[in-house]
């Protein structure tokens, strides 16, 4: 038997940035949702044949998704405010971004390094002071649990 | 198996070597290198006119190139080790500027037919040459007396008894660049070419004048600005787009290989136009800003090997880079990733290393273009020929009528009413951005002052009836807005996906743009004009028009996202 312990990482109300990162294969790839099964739901998309986290990993590493014995998925709640919940993903989106454009900065000093395999796409909400403030925490808690 | 020895053709190889692309300046660049790499303080570049009398113009007239240097010289055995090509003896230090031990003979040779080296290392000078034109199947060097001239020289140029000069004559006679266009060349790209070198106390002569370190992302103008804003950059300043950092570029070499980058934006050469027409060619000569001058400027063990490379493609060709300005530190480790061939003038990264590269450009790039559109923009603005502009100054001229076509004329009652009722809209208009500003600014005790602030700074366009905001909450397109000053207005939301479409996509329609703004202004008053209207509830009507205003921003952005159609502009 394979108990996953599932946390209550969703509701229907919340939206996410999550990070799938393996040790092992040093790669990182960095994700936004407002799905309302959360960030397992988004897993499963991501997983499937033809499925985004799938086919980034064969294009970076050559060899299919199984191969990784550590994959790991964390996830960050979003405030419950509508600009990020909403259908609209701009402010997501802004999130993504910068927490991608950190990552790739702070990968040369991270145990091990990685290299980053997802694309995130430029908003002008890339400026906003609160966008800011949560990717940083973001990248902080990312690195605290990737480097433990 | 059996090994077969090959011959090889002295002199069809050493002419082979002297046609790899040198220009007199990087074969100068070349030599100037072994003087570093052998501890030197003072380094003397000297170019000799072959006729005195003739303007500094004139081509075909060099006499000869000499490198003087004070290093700690050469022995007989140091001298032909130098001669020799691809050299075993030299092992070149992690920190050395060599490398594949060809460029002291690949350099001069491209230039002159006879290289001479005269050194010593503290007992006495020796004179070694290689006249080419006697090279045929051997290659040799032949030793020589010292002339009266090469001691003068020694005597004016070095103190100490230690140094080496190189020196080459019998220039090639074909199309030879002059002294004036080789000296203006090398004045500034010798300062940026030993940048750092100069920084850290080398003095180097060029014509007997002190070649100044000249840094080409100006750093100390980036320090005191501080970081690239690329929503607020007035155009003037240099700015910081990246700190100097180290980043990753090979992690999947052993060990794998990184680099020191920083990047900053030099400042907007057309903006300048504004404070006089010959202000911006003051700007472009100040900072270097010209077609071959953006990209990164990439320095191997502290020593510039390319200059504004451009990675084939990474960094576009486009204007909108003009003022990006890159550099990246790399040391010998990063050999491999960064393939540099031997005149250290160009460099072939590998694919890891580009993708690195490619990925952190991303970011710098954006802010780059980004900055230099903005500026773009403002001088529009300022020049009052921005379609913001034009359209408010077609606002300004409309005169919004109290009552819509067709309607009946209001009793005194109503009237009072209306006026009761465009008092509330007022009212909760001046809350609804006193919201989103605290929300914005994360603070819930803003004065009056502070609000009108976020108004003023949260838009492009102030005091302005079309406001192009960068932000309404629930990312409406456009919401109704009132100052005492304006009256009635409209703040449009720049940066909802459809106006970005109008603004960004079809930048270059301006009369799409002022038609769109004018529309979103006329749909602003109707909505307050509706709102006011007796005999409606009130709540209601506001409610309506809310979730309308709502559901056509919604709708509007699904049209955006929609893969399915292709929207204007369509060619």
């Amino acid at each position: 038997m394979i108990v996953t312990y599932v946390s209550n990482i969703f509701d229907n109300q919340r939206a996410y940035i999550y990070i799938w990162f393996t040790r092992n294969y040093k790669s990182v790839y960095v994700g936004q949702t407002n799905s309302e099964c959360g960030t397992l739901g988004r897993a499963y998309a991501h997983l499937k044949n033809h499925g985004t986290l799938r086919e980034r990993f064969y294009d970076a590493e050559g060899m299919p998704i199984e191969v990784i014995d550590d994959l790991y998925l964390t996830s960050f709640k979003l405030p419950k405010k509508k600009k990020y919940t909403s259908v609209e993903s701009s402010f997501r989106l802004a999130v993504e971004y910068l927490v991608q454009v950190k990552l790739n900065e702070v990968r040369s000093t991270t145990k091990p390094n990685f290299r980053i395999i997802s694309n995130v796409t430029y908003t002008d909400y890339c400026s906003d002071k609160e966008v800011i403030r949560i990717s940083d925490n973001i990248i902080k808690s990312f690195l605290s649990e990737f480097n433990n | 198996m059996s090994r077969q020895d090959l011959g090889w053709n002295a002199s069809r190889v050493l002419f082979g070597l002297s046609r790899i692309g040198y220009t007199p300046q990087s074969a100068i660049a070349d030599i100037v290198d072994n003087s570093i790499t052998n501890s030197a303080s003072n380094v003397h570049v000297k170019i000799v006119k072959e006729r005195i009398d003739l303007s500094d113009n004139r081509k075909n007239n060099i006499k000869e190139y000499l490198i003087i240097d004070d290093g700690c010289g050469m022995d007989k055995q140091g001298v032909l080790a130098a001669f020799e090509l691809g050299n075993n003896d030299f092992v070149y230090s992690e920190d050395s500027l060599s490398k594949f031990g060809l460029g002291l003979k690949s350099a001069s040779f491209s230039q002159g037919n006879i290289l001479e080296i005269i050194s010593s290392n503290g007992e006495g000078f020796i004179k070694f040459k290689v006249d080419l034109k006697t090279i045929e199947d051997s290659y040799f060097c032949t030793e020589e007396d010292l002339t009266d001239e090469d001691e003068e020289l020694i005597d004016k140029n070095i103190i100490g008894g230690k140094g080496t000069i190189i020196r080459i004559t019998d220039i090639h006679q074909n199309n030879h660049p002059s002294l004036k266009n080789t000296v203006s060349e090398l004045e500034y790209r010798l300062g940026i070419i030993y940048y750092y070198f100069i920084n850290d106390g080398i003095s180097l002569t060029l014509n007997d004048e002190l070649v100044e370190k000249y840094d080409v992302l100006f750093t100390d103008e980036a320090e005191q600005n501080g970081n690239l804003n690329e929503h607020e950059w007035s155009g003037k300043e240099v700015c910081w787009i990246k700190k100097l950092t180290s980043q990753a570029l090979d992690i999947h070499s052993t060990p794998s290989v990184s680099a020191s980058v920083e990047v900053t934006q030099l400042p907007h050469p057309p903006i300048h136009s504004l404070d006089g027409e010959s202000e911006p060619a003051k700007i472009r000569k100040k900072y270097k800003i010209e077609s071959g001058n953006y990209g990164y400027y990439v320095y191997r063990n502290k020593r510039l090997i390319s200059w504004a490379e451009r990675f084939n493609g990474l960094i576009p060709q486009d204007q909108d880079y003009f003022s990006f300005r890159g550099r990246i530190l790399l040391d010998s480790t990063a050999d491999d990733a960064f393939n540099i061939d031997v005149k250290k003038s160009s460099l072939t990264l590998s694919e890891e290393a580009r993708d690195a590269l490619s990925d952190l450009s991303d970011e710098y790039k954006r802010k780059s273009k980004k900055s230099w559109q903005r500026a773009t923009e403002l001088k529009k603005q300022m020049l009052g020929d921005e379609p913001n502009q034009i359209a408010n100054d077609i606002a300004s001229e409309l005169d919004i009528p109290d009552m819509l076509p067709g309607e009946a004329i209001p009793s005194p009652e109503e009237e009072k009413e209306k006026l009761a009722r465009e008092k509330v809209i007022k009212s909760k208009i001046k809350q609804k951005i006193r919201n989103e500003a605290s929300e914005q600014e994360e603070n819930n005790e803003l004065t009056d002052e502070e609000v009108a602030s976020y108004v003023s700074e949260s838009s492009e366009s102030r005091d302005k009836r079309i406001i192009r905001a960068k932000y309404i909450q629930d990312n409406h397109l456009w919401e109704p807005y009132y100052d005492d000053d304006h009256g009635w207005s409209v703040r449009i939301n720049k940066n909802h996906r459809f106006s970005k479409c109008i603004y960004e996509d079809n930048g270059n329609n301006l009369d799409l743009q002022i038609i769109y703004e004018l529309f979103l202004l006329q749909m602003s008053h109707a909505e307050v004009s509706l709102r006011k209207q007796p005999g409606m509830n009130q709540d209601v009507v506001e409610k309506i028009l809310f979730s309308f205003r709502e559901s056509i921003s919604g709708l509007l952005v699904t049209m955006m996202r929609s893969e399915n159609i292709n929207l204007p502009p369509l060619n």
